[in-house]
């Protein structure tokens, strides 16, 4: 989603104030409205590219909004988002 | 420079004597140790006291302890950033903070495959300085918008099943490759966004939005009721048109080409700025400017634009520089002649900054936002730091 240049290991210490979207200069509502966009292509790309479904008790509205709570705290890490969609989606 | 040690010494923990409480001092700070030596105390104090990075800890520290609690989900939702705030006709400075508090009353999606949803929510913003009058940023809003969210694009093709496993190989080739930019020049991103057969996504937010502003002791104030349009277009697939339009973006390719940053020359589709036009009528309230300038307090309608960007200036040594900006501009639709004579019928407001690898950061904003009187030219510059 050319969030980021890293490889994949070293990915692992990236916060969400490292990637591509996330703006400080953005307005709160600014910011989370571009994390539901990144958030609806990444439930779209785990359904459809990588066959995923949801765990049980989650729908795409829970997942996304997981997914989105993770974007838009800047001192979260790739590997906290990982978690989060690794307890959402059954890969 | 005291700014710049003070957060290391929070680092120390675990001090076991007083020997070696002076010995952390000393190796964080020689300033601070000098300071003491000298008896300088109060004006140490000063710089501590008034030093945003120890209220920021503080604050990270609580909020951190109790943000994932389940019974705290209306305190997840609040920001507090401590800052020093200084006008650029003053070399005084102030605390201050700025807040953020937001609350989704109802959201609610039809199925797992609706891409439209119905929105309300309710949201707080502003700045307080503690001496109010070198506030530059003097503005304070609550808000209640209600309306519709949804998506156009931004799909991939459903994979069969082989392809499935063909691509996850695709992907593990490419998570064991451990050189930037052997990874950024890997054929593999090719075959990979081909067979996902990426679609251009067209992001928007239709409200109605209502509201109060003010300044940040009250004395002005204002309502507000309208309607706004916010939207994002993002292109995620490499070579594409709509990464071609977003002409922001030309400058920073250009620097990212003959840095060696990139190694084509093309702007981001990813970095296509998010933008909102809104209709506002506004009902001042305390508006005593106003109030002598036009003989009453009539609504009066007012358009604003707002824009945000952000892309990646360059890398140094891996280390990734980006550059951050918005605009916000203001403008009273049909204002009286009085109202433009005072210069009060029109306000924009622009910031930007660079910032690097969650260390630093220079920042430069310029502008005027409603309720402030005069422009104002802040500049920052500072260290961020990971405890």
């Amino acid at each position: 989603m050319k969030q980021h240049k890293k490889t994949f290991k070293k990915a692992e210490a990236l916060t969400m104030r490292d990637m591509l979207f996330y703006n400080p200069a953005l307005t709160k509502e600014e910011l989370k409205f571009e994390a539901e966009g990144i958030a609806d292509f990444l439930d779209i790309v785990f359904k459809n590219t990588y066959g995923a479904s949801y765990e049980t008790g989650i729908n795409k509205q829970k997942a996304v909004a997981d997914m989105v709570d993770i974007l838009i705290a800047a001192d979260k890490t790739l590997p906290h988002l990982a978690a989060r969609i690794d307890d959402d989606y059954n890969f | 420079m005291l700014l710049v040690c003070l957060p290391a010494l929070s680092q120390a923990q675990n001090i076991g004597s007083v020997q070696e409480l002076k010995d952390k001092v000393a190796a964080a700070s020689p300033l601070l140790t000098e300071g003491l030596e000298a008896g300088k105390y109060k004006t140490l104090a000063n710089l501590v006291l008034n030093d945003p990075g120890i209220y920021n800890e503080i604050w990270g520290r609580v909020y951190n302890s109790v943000r994932d609690k389940k019974d705290r989900l209306l305190f997840r939702n609040l920001k507090i950033n401590f800052k020093t705030f200084q006008s650029s006709d003053s070399n005084r400075t102030s605390l201050g903070f700025s807040y953020k508090w937001d609350y989704e009353v109802n959201k609610k999606r039809t199925s797992d495959y609706s891409r439209n949803e119905f929105i309300a929510k309710i949201n707080l913003a502003g700045n307080i300085a503690f001496k109010k009058n070198l506030n530059p940023l003097d503005f304070q809003s609550a808000k209640l918008e209600i309306g519709t969210n949804g998506f156009w694009g931004g799909t991939v093709n459903k994979s069969a099943a082989g392809l499935i496993t063909e691509l996850n190989k695709i992907n593990q080739q490419l998570a064991a490759i451990e050189d930037e930019d052997e990874l950024a020049n890997s054929q593999l991103w090719n075959e990979l966004t081909k067979a996902m057969g990426i679609t251009n996504q067209y992001h928007y937010n239709f409200s109605a939005t209502g509201g109060w502003e003010g300044s940040q002791d009250f004395s002005k104030s204002q309502v507000t009721y309208g309607a706004q349009l916010r939207f994002s277009a993002k292109s995620y697939a490499d070579k594409n048109i709509l990464a071609q339009l977003n002409v922001l973006d030309y400058p920073f390719a250009l620097i990212r080409y003959i840095t060696g940053t990139d190694k084509s020359l093309g702007a981001y589709g990813a970095a296509l700025p998010v933008v909102t036009m809104g209709i506002d009528l506004v009902k001042p309230t305390k508006d005593t400017i106003r109030k002598q300038l036009t003989g009453n307090e009539k609504q009066f309608a007012r358009f604003r634009f707002e824009a945000g960007f952000r892309t990646l200036l360059l890398n140094i040594n891996n280390v990734p520089l980006h550059f951050n900006a918005a605009y916000r501009f203001f403008t009273e639709i049909n204002a009286s002649t009085a109202i433009k004579t005072a210069a009060l019928n029109r306000y924009s407001f622009f910031t930007c900054s660079v910032t690097g690898a969650d260390t630093y950061f220079v920042s430069y904003s310029y502008g005027k936002l409603p309720f402030d009187r005069t422009n104002n030219a802040i500049y920052e510059i500072g260290f961020r730091f990971n405890l």
